[in-house]
């Protein structure tokens, strides 16, 4: 978890108010701070294009800044920046829906194909920075678990991101999923329960495979 | 509290978010019920995977990429933040300024005109869907335009991580290198050294077997002869009274020769002798001729030894021309063994006294042998 604190943070609120001044110094550090989690937001709602993800967290940020004077000081910048970058990609995906487009590899694959080890897709990394055993290893649990999150429906995705992988208060995952608070809890909880059962599933399968 | 309300509390459960009384009956519930005990078990442990899973990298000028479509020029409108910096200085405009401001509007205005005539706009001044078009192409253009700088970013932060490395490798490479030379240097020197040990080994080695061979034959000649005891009874030598006045004053001879002449406890004479036999022998040719009997006998019983060691192993055969003579270290050795066994006729000789006459004699033929031998290998070998 990257992020614990999700209100009003007074470094962002400064930055925020220095951007609006003109500082682009404070602009770019808002980018830097905030694009990560955005980045992570979009990536799983696209399940895995980080292509499309890197365009719409772009588009996240340009959308951001042209309505800044619009961003109420009293709420949190993470929130307000997420809901953006959710909005795009949640538009995104009913775009590629409307298109016929099929989003990711795993979600509308059934039966072995969904929950063999063929769903085990890896995406590219550089790893030639650690020693091969230990990047073989990290990268297989690191690929179960954003596997176990791309199977999940796309507000559950959203919500195990905001909640578990950027640290957003609960209040602020009801903020960016404009729901109310209780609404958001229950979400979680369910977004949890569903996320154990397909990386139990996941696992298993994969240990299956290994033997 | 049932199974499905259970479930409902997990996430609070497992984030302690919930009140005391709700979190006692949910811990109470999962004490009594496995299977939800269980599942709350694999949600904790999915959870921490989860939880352990990283937010996504980066990649390097995405914040400047988003930056540069800020700026004006891009068929964008210009962010708030950016828009002051973009300000002119404040200045006084000068007469020249405002003529030249005149003289641009004009051309606007005019080129406004000729253009208007052209340009597919409506009537009302609203832009056709052609300009919307255009519009919208000019914003992907510029989308593109930020995207690809973007990616040029990335890959020269790329190719600049690939330099270091490959850098970083060619340092360890060269290193290895030096190591490796310093090594074999090593290397080369220990196997000389051992080259030369083993060459030195093999030599003792031959030395030994030598010496195995002449301890072998002087135990066979100990065998053959009679033993000490059954010897025939020595004259007992009367020797005069060993003067122990002055010492004789000793011939002037080269220097590195020491003739360190002193008596033991028991009172008999010894000369220690240090030095080449080539400096040696004169000098005990001079010792052996000097007036007092007991140094001269004990100058020539050493002057036998000395140049007996350089003789001819078997001199008594006439054959100097043949077999090369055995080593004097080898005779010397021999001599000694002798000694300590108690045969061989030099003890003989040592302990019998030589007339003052009789002793300048074989002094004197002893020196011409001597004198032969240095003046050249090849001089025929003299019997004494």
């Amino acid at each position: 978890m990257a992020l614990m604190a999700t209100e009003p943070v007074p470094l962002d609120l400064a930055l925020v108010q220095a951007a609006r001044g003109g500082d682009s110094a404070a602009a770019g550090e808002l980018i830097r701070r905030h694009a990560p989690g955005v980045l992570t937001l979009l990536t799983r709602l696209l399940r895995g294009d980080r292509e499309a993800a890197l365009d719409l967290a772009q588009e996240t940020f340009l959308r951001a800044y042209r309505n800044l004077e619009r961003f109420d000081d009293s709420r949190s910048f993470r929130a307000w920046i997420n809901a953006i970058a959710m909005n795009l990609g949640l538009d995104q995906l009913r775009k590629r829906r409307r298109r016929g487009e099929r989003v990711g590899l795993s979600f509308e694959d059934s039966g072995e194909e969904r929950w063999g080890p063929g769903s085990l897709a890896r995406e590219p990394q550089d790893h030639r920075e650690e020693p091969p055993q230990e990047f073989f290893e990290r990268q297989e649990e690191r690929d179960l678990v954003r596997r176990a999150i791309d199977l999940l429906p796309a507000q559950h995705r959203a919500v195990l991101v905001l909640r578990d992988l950027e640290g957003l208060s609960y209040e602020d995952v009801a903020r960016v999923l404009a729901c109310r608070l209780g609404t958001a809890k229950s979400k979680i909880n369910r977004a949890r329960l569903e996320f154990r059962d397909v990386y139990l599933r996941l696992e298993a399968s994969f240990k299956e495979r290994r033997q | 509290m049932n199974c499905n309300d259970c479930l409902g509390l997990f996430s609070e459960l497992h984030e302690g978010r919930l009140p005391a009384g709700d979190a006692a009956a949910a811990r109470a519930h999962l004490g009594a019920c496995p299977s939800c005990s269980a599942g709350y078990r694999d949600f904790s442990r999915a959870l921490a995977a989860l939880e352990a899973e990283p937010l996504e990298r980066v990649p390097d000028g995405f914040e400047e990429g988003v930056l540069a479509l800020l700026a004006p020029g891009r068929g964008r409108s210009v962010s708030p933040m950016i828009r002051p910096a973009l300000r002119t200085n404040d200045r006084r405009p000068t007469a020249k300024d405002l003529a030249w401001a005149g003289a641009v509007a004009a051309a606007a205005v005019l080129a406004a005109f000729l253009l208007g005539r052209f340009l597919p706009y409506e009537v009302d001044g609203r832009p056709s869907t052609a300009d919307r078009e255009a519009k919208s192409v000019r914003e992907e253009v510029g989308r593109l335009a930020g995207r690809l700088r973007q990616v040029q970013a990335e890959g020269e932060a790329r190719e600049a991580q690939v330099r270091t490395r490959d850098e970083e490798w060619s340092r360890r490479a060269r290193e290895i290198e030096e190591s490796l030379s310093r090594k074999q240097a090593q290397y080369e020197v220990l196997e000389k050294e051992r080259r030369t040990l083993s060459e030195t080994l093999e030599r003792l080695e031959a030395d030994r077997d030598a010496l195995a061979i002449l301890v072998k034959e002087l135990r066979s000649k100990a065998e053959a002869q009679p033993p000490p005891e059954m010897a025939a009874p020595r004259e007992p030598p009367e020797t005069p009274e060993p003067k122990r006045a002055a010492p004789p004053v000793l011939p002037e001879r080269p220097a590195a020769v020491a003739f360190d002449r002193r008596r033991g406890e028991e009172g008999e004479l010894s000369i220690d002798l240090r030095g080449p036999d080539s400096r040696v022998v004169p000098g005990l040719i001079a010792l052996a001729l000097s007036e007092d009997d007991e140094l001269g006998n004990l100058a020539l019983s050493l002057l036998r030894e000395r140049v007996g060691g350089i003789l001819p192993a078997d001199p008594a055969g006439g054959d100097a021309g043949g077999a090369p003579p055995p080593r004097a270290f080898f005779q010397n050795v021999g001599t000694w063994l002798g000694e300590a066994w108690g045969i061989g006729p030099e003890k003989e000789k040592e302990e019998r006294p030589v007339p003052a006459e009789e002793r300048k004699q074989e002094v004197e033929r002893i020196d011409a042998f001597w004198r032969s031998r240095q003046a050249g290998a090849d001089a025929p070998a003299e019997k004494l």
